[in-house]
């Protein structure tokens, strides 16, 4: 193919299309439009399509090559099924957001310079915190301005970087950066990168706006925004040791989170962040396989995420409940629910045969390989993390632990909810059973087996103890009733106190100084204008007054002289030519 | 015999499973300790059974922290923002 199309034109295009076609033919379009795109992503060949001159800059919409493409295929794969999961919501704003959220992020992703990718990045931020927006809550509303301010911050970072980085070489060519060359415009274009990846501590408006969003935004949400950032990571960043070391610091500090969240999807969103840290870890820790496994993961991870935030979702869409105080006991009432969110679970647990185990254990063998043993720990605390947050807390207090006072009577979520579950679920499964269908979209060689002796002993073994520690500490992990702090306190605690102090101190300055002009200010005004005022009264019309008497006084005297006489004319000339002759000479 | 009602039966046989569960976990170290190591470089390949003792002092300890940061600095009332 020759001419590449970009998948990108198809969700723009479908956005604008949207609220002309109405009934069952808007839901056709509403899955026709992901389905155009993945053909094209399946017929897109290797190259460089759409270069292009703006005001003298080189820019380079279409870079296809693997790196590229294994984003480009999970992407459009997630946008599909997030389609079908949002197939029964009628307004078509949510739609529209959804398209444009999906098409910036391949925008991005094939993006080949730093201001392509900076536009589309942007798009991303403003088209997807309408997916929060539309819960039409007050807590929502606050959180999607939260969530886009932070963006705004990170979109300057990002910006400026890539100013400097012009400035500094000449271009805005979007390639590997050696940590050796990297200096401060580099480093804040990986700031701006990091604070989309929430890698900490930029990572606050993850876990406080995923979970104020719609039911099906959310699944759209835990897609794109992080998983674009670890693309640019990967591609610009890998090797730098700060990746590694923050990276491997986010796998643990987002369990500890999860572990002690009440509001099912929140305990998701902080554990997007232990997800991540994985891709960022396997970035900075940059040898082919560590990367191979960033890439994995993130293809793994989508899906797996999305298919618990469909679950959780389900939850809140039939319960309109989503804490686990509140919750309990549905086994019975969403049996099909429960098997995705538990696919879900067992693939990010790292199950054997499911995707996680083959993903996730590619990250973790990179840093053993590379004698990262404190990294390869750390990453195997925040395993344990994981199987008893997501896989074991979450499932067993709301789908079975006690019922709660108020009990729920739930039923099956719409089919097409159900639908897109199953499908995600069968992923999940052909990604762990056949890794290769994974491994050989991945951008370098794969040389890693999954299903080796010694891995399957050490997962069994961790998943294992894990249940037990589980079953040992149920009591003590049991849900309450609370909200956890984290750093998001000293901006959202610091706004209050500059509320306050604009309220005790700017506020009552700002009176004191009105008043304080009324007296002072205004008087000094009336005084000034009536000296003005005398001033124009008696010297300037003083002046002009008295021109005009002198003028008509000189007048009058000329006006003897003109007699109309000729001789007297003469003599008068005569005159004055003597005395002119006299006062020169 | 759907789903739930299998479920249900599962519940009711709590002694039992804790009992497979408790096979499961012997076995799975019996397992690790026969383990060939031929590439052992590192401690954690060498110990055998190191991801059992890793998993329960890293999974107690990570929950007691966790749960124990929550009762004292972090954990606040619902509408602490307001």
């Amino acid at each position: 193919m020759d001419n590449w199309i970009h998948p990108a034109i198809f969700y723009f295009l479908g956005a604008l299309l949207l609220p002309f076609i109405k009934g069952l033919a808007k839901k056709i379009f509403i899955l026709l439009i992901p389905i155009a795109s993945i053909v094209v992503v399946a017929m897109s060949e290797y190259g460089s399509y759409g270069a292009y001159n703006f005001l003298g800059v080189q820019g380079l919409f279409g870079r296809v090559d693997k790196l590229s493409m294994v984003f480009a295929w999970v992407f459009v794969i997630m946008a599909f099924l997030g389609a079908l999961y949002a197939l029964h919501r009628e307004e078509d704003g949510h739609h529209i957001a959804g398209f444009f959220y999906v098409g910036s992020s391949l925008g991005a992703v094939f993006a080949g310079d730093y201001l392509t990718l900076f536009v589309f990045w942007e798009i991303m931020a403003f088209s997807s915190v309408f997916l929060i927006w539309y819960r039409r809550k007050q807590k929502a509303v606050d959180a999607g301005f939260r969530y886009l301010l932070y963006h705004v911050f990170g979109g300057l970072l990002l910006f400026f970087g890539m100013m400097f980085y012009y400035a500094k070489v000449g271009s805005f060519a979007f390639n590997a950066i050696s940590p050796s060359q990297a200096a401060w415009p580099e480093y804040l274009i990986l700031a701006g990168f990091a604070l989309n990846a929430a890698v900490i501590p930029l990572h606050t408006w993850l876990p406080d706006a995923y979970p104020e969003a719609t039911v099906e935004g959310a699944v759209f949400l835990c897609a794109f925004t992080t998983k674009t950032a670890v693309y640019v990571l990967a591609r610009g960043f890998s090797g730098f040791e700060i990746l590694a070391i923050l990276g491997t610091a986010m796998t643990v500090y987002g369990v500890c989170y999860a572990i002690i969240e009440n509001d099912i999807r929140r305990v998701l969103a902080y554990h997007i962040i232990s997800q991540v840290g994985y891709m960022v870890a396997g970035v900075g820790i940059g040898t082919a396989m560590a990367v191979n496994g960033a890439c994995a993961h993130a293809f793994a991870h989508i899906l797996y995420k999305a298919l618990l935030f469909m679950g959780a979702g389900s939850v809140l869409y039939m319960t309109g409940r989503s804490k686990m105080t509140e919750l309990g006991g549905l086994y019975k009432y969403m049996p099909l629910a429960m098997i995705g969110y538990v696919v879900g679970a067992i693939s990010i647990s790292g199950f054997p045969l499911f995707s996680g185990f083959v993903s996730k254990s590619m990250i973790v063998a990179a840093a053993h390989h590379e004698g990262r043993i404190w990294l390869m720990l750390f990453m195997n605390l925040a395993g344990i993390g994981t199987f008893l947050s997501v896989g074991l807390k979450v499932t067993y207090f709301t789908f079975f632990g006690k019922p709660p006072a108020n009990p729920v009577s739930a039923k099956e979520p719409p089919a097409n909810m159900l639908w897109a579950m199953g499908l995600t679920s069968l992923l999940c499964f052909i990604i762990g059973t056949f890794p290769q269908t994974l491994y050989v979209l991945l951008p370098f060689p794969v040389e890693f087996r999954p299903y080796t002796l010694s891995h399957l002993s050490e997962m069994m073994q961790i998943l294992a103890f894990t249940g037990l520690i589980f079953y040992l500490l149920v009591g003590k992990l049991s849900p309450e009733d609370k909200i956890n702090l984290d750093m998001d306190y000293f901006y959202r605690q610091g706004t209050w106190l500059f509320m306050k102090f604009d309220e005790k101190i700017i506020a009552p300055l700002d009176v004191l100084w009105g008043e304080l002009y009324r007296i002072l200010g205004v008087r000094g005004l009336f005084g000034s204008a009536d000296l003005s005022y005398k001033f124009d009264q008696k010297a300037i019309d003083g002046v002009v007054d008295n021109t005009a008497y002198s003028v008509v006084g000189f007048g009058s005297i000329v006006k003897k002289l003109q007699t109309g006489k000729v001789q007297v004319y003469i003599g008068l000339s005569l005159f004055m030519f003597f005395a002119i002759l006299w006062f020169v000479l | 015999m759907n789903l739930v009602e299998v479920l249900e039966k599962l519940r009711r046989e709590t002694g039992l499973l804790k009992k497979l569960f408790y096979l499961v976990l012997i076995l799975l170290i019996l397992f690790d300790l026969f383990l060939p190591r031929g590439h052992a470089h590192f401690l954690v390949d060498k110990v055998p059974a190191f991801w059992t003792f890793f998993t329960v002092i890293g999974g107690f300890l990570l929950a007691r922290f966790s749960k124990g940061m929550a009762h004292t600095i972090l954990g606040k009332k619902e509408d602490f923002y307001g």
